[in-house]
């Protein structure tokens, strides 16, 4: 898993990378997953929050609760809101 | 006040004129209730001040202190342990958690006064999947109007109060429910039955009722913490109570290991007494072994608390996961050195049959062990990735004689710990090579677990993402119960490591502590391969070398005898006079 | 809700309050003699508005300081509560130290005003220490030449009311003096509530109920009193039932008027007690909770108290703390542990609990290089806290030379065990090699025949030396023997009148003038011998 850190990373990367993750997780293509969707329709449960927002702190080096992803109901919500996280200090 | 130790207030249990005997403890099971001079002594000592922090006015620093204050109870009766307060702990911890400072003033007060909560969560439709709950609250021009049932909780009738999960709003997520404390003295119209008793096999002094909520008003100000935030709050506030029980109910185990070896020695068979049989020596020796696993690991749970909370997520699952098997698999082991006489509950040994109950019913109420290993299964890979970066050793986690400050409860997360500080041991340079210089027989031990390490991290990184989700895969709960069982290995060496140079710690007692910890963990590695893994997971050992089990079982006697419990903090059980007269400075801790 | 932090306000508020507390004394107030020995809020409150403007008329002004000394009462509370509310600060000290010695006390306060009686006022002026330069006296009983009679006082206008800031000294006490002339504590408004805060949270048993009656037999010239006054108004349990002279009549009398479910002394009164409750336990039925603070309790004074109460669960409090510092901690004992150490090597209550969870911080560091030790190792405990006193009067540096670091010294002896409860071994000053004196006292208390004290005297190089008194014939050699064979090396005891021993303001033994004493008696009988 590459290494990218958020303050240097856009909206627009994150949204991709969160598309991509989805995508893996419903095993649909990437093109299919609509960033306005509810996760929950995408099939997203919160379970599934708890591994994501592990891979969204080893990606891109910020401390993020769960419950960050559970009250951003869509990818571009959620994108936005990391978007704006500082760096962590691991 | 620092309370008197209740070692010293109940005292020796086989003693007719104790105020908390086995006999009586039978007497009152029997009844399905429990000792009430012992429930109004506890009270009386302050029972409830145990589960409220010093800063509001309670007893609670340290976790690892508050386990040792209140074990004495649980080696004699865990019914009484978990009718008499533990349940007011898991409400309790959710308030300690979330609750604004008025709630968490007048739960303190409540407490401390003799009050017990019931913990509202469960319902029998929906057993673990707290989503699932249907019990729901609307808002409406009074406040909370609550309609449902909750079954199986302990205490709901006779408890002053409630901590409710119940549906708030939307459709059900992990933000669709809330927590409201209800209080029975101040609540508006409606109704809440709360007449129905469970009957259980175990813990039949408990009183396991169910609520039926017909309309119930409740002030609208009833939250704990934000509206929608119980599921958040719940995950963090259990993990606490994760540890904690654990150790706690590690203390039946240690009775009746003691009451197993009293009656070994003293049981006649065939012109010897049943201790002289090898066989006996190999029950007992692998029920120490299941407590000193489980002991290791709770402890090590209970410290993690305190020094890395951002690991326990992980970690009080563990615990909770593993603890209960190996408890019952220790009693399982009891039960066959006491043979059939066991079910003669009549005489002086008869308390061993209602230890035995109660603990299989000891998940009640309380997470079972699969929603425990399920609460692991989504961090795998973040653990398998962090676990691979290494980290540092902090040996307090192992260390009983450290110093624990005040928990820091907004401290509690949900995700993975930055580093896994239990299996750090495993990896750890001095570690190994402690093990190489003082107890080079088990090595190859600690080799089958340094390589389970490494297959089970690569396993790890196989799981497909949708293996992880509500739909888990079997291969992903295998790890998962594998990673459980790489924790208590880690647990296990990093408190013989610590323990060494502790006058306190079976490791400093005898060396074949280690051995036994050891070769019962690893009994934990299945052998049976799985699916996709293909290496087939390692090989158990077959048998136990007969000579460690003779040198472990006196080293047991000797502990025994000399009025110390078991576990892996052996302390004196001060009612009972050591045989032999030491100093001062030999009784000190 | 709490009391305010100045005492000056504390009957006010009381008397305002919903439900308040009642006094039964077994005398009445020194500073109203005429008003009987019931009072409740409102009679207090006014008695400190009139006491307050007897103070005014003779003088006192804000920042001023007032000695009270006399015989020991609860009007202590009252008149230093006077005294604040003009501004001043109150000693109040107990007539019974040496008179050298409270005229020192005197010399150092350089008050404007000496409250007293009659007694103390001959006393002082028979070696010179009155009149005072400065000071008016005010006389409490009678009337006498360079002081001011109360009756004179009688009517005076209340005082205006010039509170001092919470960070300003607000009251002075007296160390017990076991080592000379007593040390002044002086406490700030915000010191005494860092030592109060204890006594309002609401812990289990030990907090009064509406029905408690409690049963207070302590010095209320020093800091204890000021934090439990300040409590019980705050609590409002039934009645308070004041035993200001100890003794026995006296009490017996209170609790034949009305029975407690609380009572609280120091240990040697308990002992001072023994026969009252060996003669009538139905008195002592009704307690539910016996408080012990100031200083080491043993098990054998406890048992005879704690098996004379009815009640099925009952509770020793031991408190542990100094006037310096407040309480430090306290352990819990219950009934059936007590009566089962009887006879054990483990016959003490040296367990004084862990030190109270954020309040204080407690160290067990070592002797010479002050570091911290490891739990179960024996050196100096030194505590850390908000309610340490700001100074010794007149003797700041000696003040300031107490502390390590932030630490305070406490001056005891003692080790950490793994729970981090505080077991004492002894006071610095009293040590002895391989032991502790206070388990050694302890154990042969319950193990002599009659022994009504026990004192373990550090010698130096030499053996410790044990002073015994004894109700009855001394112990035989053999019994001396049977007691001592489990203990560490001892000289052969010396046999004391009761009475001959040496004591405190608190009734504590004072060693050092007992050590004193006995070096006079044997130079004594050497002399005897040498002109026989």
């Amino acid at each position: 898993m590459t290494d990218i850190r958020s303050d240097e990373v856009s909206g627009d990367t994150l949204r991709e990378w969160l598309r991509e993750r989805v995508a893996a997780y419903g095993d649909v293509p990437a093109g299919g997953v609509d960033v306005d969707a509810q996760l929950t329709d995408l099939g997203l449960d919160s379970v599934y929050a708890l591994t994501l927002c592990g891979d969204i702190e080893d990606t891109f080096g910020i401390d993020l609760d769960p419950s960050v992803i559970w009250d951003h109901g869509t990818i571009r919500e959620l994108a936005d809101a990391l978007a704006g996280m500082p760096a962590s200090n691991q | 006040m620092t309370p008197a130790d209740l070692e010293q207030v109940f005292g020796d249990p086989t003693a007719p004129d104790a105020l908390l005997t086995h006999h009586a403890i039978l007497a009152a099971d029997r009844r399905r209730e429990l000792v009430p001079d012992a429930e109004s002594a506890l009270t009386h000592w302050g029972f409830g001040a145990e589960f409220v922090p010093a800063s509001l006015g309670g007893r609670w620093v340290s976790s690892e202190d508050l386990v040792r204050r209140i074990l004495p109870v649980f080696r004699r009766d865990p019914a009484l342990g978990l009718g008499q307060g533990v349940t007011s702990l898991m409400a309790a911890v959710n308030v300690w958690v979330a609750g604004d400072e008025r709630v968490r003033h007048d739960v303190a007060a409540a407490l401390i006064g003799g009050e017990r909560i019931a913990t509202g969560f469960h319902e029998l439709a929906h057993g673990n999947d707290l989503l699932g709950n249907e019990c729901a609250a609307t808002l409406g021009p009074d406040g909370w109007t609550i309609t449902g049932r909750k079954e199986v909780i302990n205490n709901i009738d006779r408890a002053e109060s409630a901590l409710l999960f119940v549906h708030t709003g939307g459709e059900p997520s992990a933000r669709a429910f809330s927590l409201l404390h209800w209080r029975k003295d101040r609540t508006g119209s409606g109704a809440a039955d709360t007449g129905y008793r469970f009957e259980t096999a175990g813990m039949r002094g408990c009183q396991i009722g169910a609520v039926t909520f017909d309309r119930l008003v409740v002030g609208a100000d009833r939250f704990v913490g934000e509206p929608g935030a119980a599921v958040s709050t719940a995950l963090r506030a259990f993990q606490v109570t994760r540890a904690v029980l654990p150790a706690l109910t590690n203390g039946a185990l240690d009775s009746a290991t003691r009451l197993a070896l009293d009656y070994a020695r003293r049981r006649d068979l065939y012109g010897s007494t049943v201790w002289q049989l090898p066989h006996a020596r190999h029950l007992l020796v692998r029920a120490w072994g299941a407590l000193l696993v489980s002991d290791a690991l709770a402890r090590a749970g209970v410290r993690l608390l305190h020094r890395h909370p951002d690991e326990t997520f992980l970690a009080t699952a563990a615990a909770k996961y593993l603890a209960p098997a190996l408890m019952n698999a220790g009693m399982a082991d009891l039960s066959t050195l006491f043979g059939s006489s066991f079910y003669a509950v009549e005489d002086e040994y008869g308390i061993f049959e209602k230890w035995l109950r109660d603990l299989i019913v000891v998940p009640i109420g309380h997470a079972g062990s699969v929603a425990c290993l399920l609460s692991l299964v989504p961090g795998l890979p973040t653990w398998a990735r962090r676990v691979a970066r290494g980290g540092s050793y902090d040996g307090a986690v192992f260390d009983g004689r450290g110093e624990l400050g005040e928990l820091d409860f907004g401290a509690l997360g949900l995700g993975v710990g930055r580093q896994d500080s239990l299996v750090i041991a495993l990896q750890d340079k001095a570690i190994t090579e402690a093990v190489r210089s003082e107890q080079p027989a088990l090595v190859p031990i600690l080799e089958l677990w340094q390589g389970e390490l490494t297959a089970v991290l690569s396993g790890v990184r196989e799981l497909a993402p949708n293996e992880l989700g509500s739909d888990v895969s079997p291969r992903a709960m295998e790890l998962a119960r594998r990673a459980a069982g790489l924790m208590a290995a880690g647990a296990v060496l990093g408190t013989w490591f610590e323990g060494r140079d502790d006058p306190a710690s079976p490791f400093a007692a005898t060396g074949d502590a280690l051995a036994v910890a050891l070769l019962r963990v690893t009994e934990l590695l299945s052998h049976v391969p799985v699916a996709g893994l293909g290496d087939g997971g390692p090989e158990r050992p077959a048998t136990w070398p007969q000579e460690v089990c003779d040198r472990a079982a006196r080293a047991v006697e000797r502990t025994v005898d000399a009025g110390l419990c078991l576990g892996t903090e052996q302390g004196p059980i001060s009612w009972k006079r050591p045989s032999a007269f030491t100093t001062e400075r030999e009784q000190r801790d | 809700m709490n009391p305010p932090k100045n005492i000056a306000l504390w009957f006010d508020w009381h008397a305002e309050r919903k439900r308040t507390t009642k006094l039964r004394l077994d005398r009445p107030f020194d500073i109203a003699p005429d008003a009987g020995r019931h009072h409740d809020a409102a009679s207090m409150a006014e008695l400190v508005r009139e006491a307050s403007g007897w103070l005014y008329q003779l003088g006192v002004r804000h920042g001023d300081r007032v000695a009270v000394i006399k015989n020991n009462h609860f009007d202590f509370i009252l008149l230093s509560a006077a005294a604040a509310r003009v501004g001043a600060v109150a000693a109040t000290i107990s007539a019974a130290n040496q008179t050298e010695h409270l005229a020192q006390l005197i010399d150092r306060l350089r008050p404007t005003a000496l409250v007293t009686t009659s007694e103390f006022l001959t006393r002082l002026t028979a070696i010179g220490g009155w009149p005072y330069t400065g000071c008016r006296a005010l006389l409490l009983d009678g009337s006498m030449a360079n002081a001011t009679s109360l009756d004179e006082l009688r009517g005076s206008a209340p005082a205006p009311v010039s509170l001092r800031g919470d960070d300003e000294p607000m009251m002075i006490t007296h160390s017990s003096g076991t080592t000379g002339v007593p040390k002044l504590v002086v406490h700030t408004a915000d010191t005494n509530r860092a030592a109060t805060r204890l006594e309002l949270l609401p812990m289990p048993v030990a907090v009064s109920g509406h029905k408690d009656v409690l049963l207070s037999s302590i010095s209320f010239a020093h800091s204890r009193a000021y934090a439990w006054a300040a409590a019980q108004f705050r609590w409002a349990p039934d009645e308070l039932m004041i035993a200001s002279t100890h003794q026995i009549g006296d009490v017996e009398r209170l609790m034949d008027e009305h029975r407690p479910s609380i009572v609280e002394t120091v240990p040697n009164i308990f002992q001072h007690w023994l026969p009252l409750v060996g003669r009538r336990p139905e008195l002592f039925a009704n307690v539910r909770y016996y408080m012990n603070t100031f200083d080491l309790m043993h098990p054998s004074i406890a048992r005879p108290f704690v098996n004379a109460s009815r009640r099925r669960l009952l509770v020793w409090g031991h408190s542990w703390g100094q006037s310096e510092v407040g309480p430090i901690a306290g352990q819990a004992y219950f009934r059936p542990q007590l009566n089962k150490m009887a006879g054990t090597r483990d016959d003490n209550m040296n367990n004084m609990g862990a030190p109270w969870p954020g309040m204080i911080k407690a160290q067990v560091v070592d002797p010479a290089t002050r570091k911290p030790l490891p739990k179960g190792e024996v050196g100096d405990i030194i505590v850390k806290s908000k309610s340490i006193c700001v100074d010794y009067l007149g003797e700041t540096d000696r003040h300031r030379a107490n502390f390590d670091g932030e630490f305070w010294r406490t001056g005891d002896v003692g080790y950490r065990d793994r729970l981090g409860r505080i077991h004492f071994v002894g006071r610095a000053v009293d040590a002895i090699p391989n032991g502790s004196e206070t388990e050694i006292e302890s154990v042969l208390l319950e193990r002599i025949a009659g022994a009504s004290e026990v004192i373990i005297l550090a010698q130096g190089d030499d053996l410790p030396l044990p002073v015994l008194c004894v109700d009855g014939a001394a112990p035989t050699d053999e019994a001396w023997r049977a007691a001592t064979t489990d203990l560490p090396p001892l000289s052969p005891p010396v046999v004391l009148p009761w009475d001959e021993l040496p004591r405190t303001s608190t009734w504590k033994v004072n060693r050092a003038r007992l050590k004193e004493r006995l070096r006079e008696r044997s130079a004594e009988t050497v002399g005897e011998e040498r002109s026989a």
